[in-house]
């Protein structure tokens, strides 16, 4: 039955419909009998946003162009429709054949951000399939990660069968082919699956280790249970970003989704090394595409898409080597077809006229800026290369391009920060107000709106800050209510996140395997979408975790020691512990550390290989 | 990419092509204004000499005959589309029809002779199946039906409630009913500017459906538009 169809009666009643449909243009359908190795792909959020991930993108594509396997999409139901499904007792079921979760060979989640895993166990929950890994019978599906969460999975590990760490590309394919091969040869047993999974090279199966602790609470040892497991998982690349299979043709989804656009990836890793960025760390090393390439499956994802909007992303676009290239080709038809191109994560160092004319060609519409910090002294300390007389000028060519609104990023919290750092947000944001102004009044348009938007800082496993606290919640809630005394110009509009959202990231971010029994209560407390405010409860989880005999601020609020055992070190991605040591003590003497570009800092990504020309 | 046979002179009138489809299946769940992004994002792909607005965000132009709620399907859809050059119908048809999923159907494409204003009358055939029908549905179904005025509660756009007579807008219906299944087919009001949409309809028959999942789910009411007639009850084209 397709998937309107066995919900047919209730999708009237609840919120967008079209989520739950399926039936786009460009989906793939195979034929069940011959098919070996049936893959659903999960994206534990709601369809409009997983339908915008690049990743799903990617290997929804690379797994069906595999014979044997037939890959299908599954999103969570929003609670009203999850409300009606667990009423009239319909499991879970994927968008393609409409057929339950339970029914497939491997169900694989991305895990995006630390707030989905409550979703993503819901998932499993309304699909009818046991929770915890160990609980799970031969008829099962195996259940597997990946995505950025898993690089540090020990919350979630009692759940999961495997984890799939670093690019899926490859590895997602030798694993189907692992399965398949064991099913035909009649092998196959979750156990033996899983300890054959953990040779093929990075693949983490949580349930292959042991993980003592001492008095204290910190971790003694993590140690595979039998001689022939890795005792260190090291992350997978794709050496060529040129020849990795890209996507000729997208689903076409029929809602708006939250990108609803051609998405080129220029190149993977960044040159910079923020000392608080995750993916500036552990997407290394950076590999970039050649313009031709990129130009190609642009044009081509363009005409199977029908999409008017073209965005670049990676890391930090301007830091393409090739950008003036890449837009000089690009701007050769997109104009005539109407097609726009944005430049997400622009840096305010290499903004320029030449950049801002070619991206204001078609499409008007703000600009984003991260400088992330309020002084030069913090923003040496976080080693983000940011001059203010960079801003200064990116905010001008800006304005006197016809710009209005400017949009800064900022943290507060970060490691060493004091109070006049703080103040410098206000002041900077004042600066930029006063550029505008400067300018003549012919040469600007009319009005001028700054957003300052501050984050709180979480520190992040595989960065130089993995070792530093997050603030205190009080102390969190008193800088943000300082900083809202600060911005009094009346241009400025200042956006604070809720830092009690900001906790339980960081709890989750730096966590281990003893949170699973509150991950556990939450899921059967009814909690999922803890990312979307209308969801998110911190007292009920502080109530989970008193429950539970968990400290939070244990995982959020503790500077970790530089020799103890962290939750993460069983995974490699390459650069080195002892280069983000070296980092972090820059930090505290406000030091920079040059980029990629400039020379080899000796991170250690090297090793992996990969086809680029940064590093040697 | 469809070619264009003729440039257009400057100063000529809009040139419009129109395209007859279906809107079935998992459409039915898709909004308007869903439907005209997907269509939209089709007609780009196939190739269509799409005319555009001049200015900072050049917007193509696509106009709707009727509107049609979620829910409801349709073998009658009509779509103009304004064209940039005139492109040989048959052409622009066969790379439309390529885009599309198969409840999607483009059936036709020519160049208009009728304005939408021109669409007086839609069909509809509808099918309620629910343990609750019996024959005596029908019978009540018609007594709704005989009485001179059909008043329905109604809501504008503001929130206001206000109370419409129905009865005009029904042109005929055609009631019968068997053991759990009851079938309409009825010819209701369907211009713009006077407009009744089928469920309302519904909801004067029998009245409020529940809102109890489990109950919905035993059910299955669906509403399928058949076809477009002009005033004097010939096809609209």
């Amino acid at each position: 039955m397709k998937q309107w169809e066995s919900l047919a009666g209730i999708l009237k009643t609840v919120e967008k419909p079209g989520r739950y449909v399926g039936g786009e243009f460009n989906q793939v359908i195979k034929d069940k009998s011959n098919i070996q190795v049936r893959f659903a792909f999960c994206f534990p959020d709601l369809y409009e946003i997983g339908m915008s991930n690049l990743g799903v993108r990617i290997l929804y594509d690379v797994l069906n162009r595999k014979e044997s396997v037939w890959c299908e999409r599954v999103y969570a139901p929003w609670l009203d429709m999850q409300k009606c499904m667990e009423e009239c007792g319909l499991p879970l079921t994927a968008h393609e054949s409409g057929d339950p979760l339970r029914a497939f060979d491997i169900v694989g989640f991305t895990l995006q951000y630390e707030l989905c895993y409550t979703t993503a166990l819901g998932m499993l929950k309304l699909a009818g399939i046991p929770l915890a890994s160990a609980e799970r019978s031969e008829e099962d599906p195996i259940i597997l990660g990946g995505g950025p969460c898993a690089y540090n999975a020990e919350p979630i590990a009692d759940f999961f069968d495997l984890f799939s760490i670093g690019e899926g590309e490859e590895a997602l394919c030798e694993l189907c082919d692992l399965y398949e091969s064991m099913k035909r040869d009649g092998s196959y047993t979750r156990s033996a699956f899983l300890r054959a999974a953990s040779h093929l090279g990075g693949f983490y199966v949580p349930s292959l280790y042991e993980v003592t602790y001492k008095p204290d609470g910190t971790i003694l040892a993590c140690t595979p249970r039998y001689p022939d497991v890795p005792a260190k998982i090291r992350k997978r690349i794709v050496a060529d970003m040129d020849r990795a299979p890209y996507p000729e043709k997208l689903v076409m989804p029929y809602i708006e989704t939250v990108h609803d656009r051609v998405v080129l990836e220029v190149y993977r890793g960044c040159i910079r090394g923020c000392r608080f960025c995750q993916a500036g760390m552990v997407y290394r090393p950076i590999r970039e595409k050649s313009p031709e390439v990129l130009d190609r499956q642009a044009r081509c994802l363009f005409e199977n898409s029908g999409y008017d909007d073209l965005s670049l992303i990676s890391l930090s676009i301007s830091d393409y080597s090739r950008l003036d290239e890449l837009t000089d080709r690009l701007l050769t038809w997109t104009e005539d077809r109407h097609v726009s191109i944005s430049l997400p994560s622009l840096r305010v160092d290499s903004f320029t006229e030449a950049l801002m004319d070619k991206i204001s060609t078609v499409r008007a519409g703000g600009l984003t800026f991260a400088p992330e910090a309020g002084t030069q002294r913090l923003r040496d300390a976080i080693n983000k290369n940011v001059a203010e007389e960079d801003l200064m000028r990116a905010v001008d060519i800006a304005f006197r391009a016809g710009k209005q609104s400017v949009k800064l990023y900022f943290m507060q919290g970060l490691p060493t920060e004091q109070k006049e750092d703080l103040a410098g947000i206000a002041d900077l944001c004042r600066k930029v107000v006063d550029v505008y102004y400067r300018i003549p009044k012919a040469e600007r348009a009319r009005g001028v709106q700054v957003t300052a938007s501050v984050s709180c800082f979480i520190p992040k496993p595989f960065t130089p800050f993995q070792w530093d606290c997050q603030d205190p919640l009080d102390l969190l809630l008193e800088k943000q209510e300082y900083l809202r005394g600060l911005m009094t110009d009346r241009h400025v509009r200042y956006n604070w996140h809720d830092a009690k959202v900001s906790r339980l990231e960081a709890v989750f971010a730096r966590g281990d395997r003893r949170l699973a029994p509150a991950i556990r209560m939450a899921v059967e407390e009814g909690i999922r979408f803890d990312a979307w405010d209308e969801c998110f409860d911190y007292d009920h989880w502080m109530r989970i975790f008193k429950k539970t005999g968990i400290d939070p601020a244990f995982y959020a609020n503790r500077t970790f020691a530089e020799d103890e055992i962290l939750p993460w070190d069983i995974i490699d991605i390459g650069v080195t512990k002892a280069y983000l040591l070296r980092e972090r003590h820059k930090a505290y003497q406000n030091e920079t550390t040059p980029s990629c570009a400039e020379q080899c800092n000796g991170c250690g990504a090297n090793c992996l290989g990969g086809v680029n020309r940064w590093c040697k | 990419m469809v070619q264009v046979i003729r440039q257009l002179e400057p100063n000529a009138p809009a040139l419009f092509l129109r395209f007859r489809f279906s809107k079935t299946g998992a459409l039915q769940f898709i909004s308007h204004l869903d439907l005209l992004r997907t269509l939209h994002k089709g007609a780009v792909r196939a190739g269509l000499p799409l005319w555009y607005s001049k200015g900072f965000h050049p917007a193509p132009k696509l106009i709707f005959a009727a509107p049609l709620s979620i829910g409801v399907e349709s073998l009658c859809e009509f779509l103009d589309v304004r064209l940039d050059g005139e492109a040989d119908p048959a052409a622009a048809l066969a790379a439309m029809q390529s885009n599309f999923t198969e409840e999607l159907q483009i059936e036709d494409a020519y160049y208009p002779q009728t304005p939408f204003t021109q669409l007086a009358w839609l069909c509809y055939r509808i099918v309620y199946a629910s343990p609750g029908v019996t024959a005596e549905t029908a019978d009540r179904c018609r007594a709704v039906l005989s009485q001179p005025t059909i008043p329905v509660q109604k809501r504008s756009k503001e929130g206001r409630e206000t109370v419409v007579d129905i009865r005009p807008k029904i042109g005929a219906a055609e009631i019968s009913a068997g053991e759990g299944t009851l079938r309409i087919s009825c010819r209701l009001a369907g211009n713009p500017s006077d407009f009744l949409n089928p469920e309302i309809f519904m909801k004067a028959l029998l009245g409020e459906r529940t809102s109890d999942a489990r109950t919905l789910m035993s059910e299955r009411l669906s509403i399928c538009r058949t076809e477009a007639l002009r005033q004097d009850l010939t096809p609209f084209r």
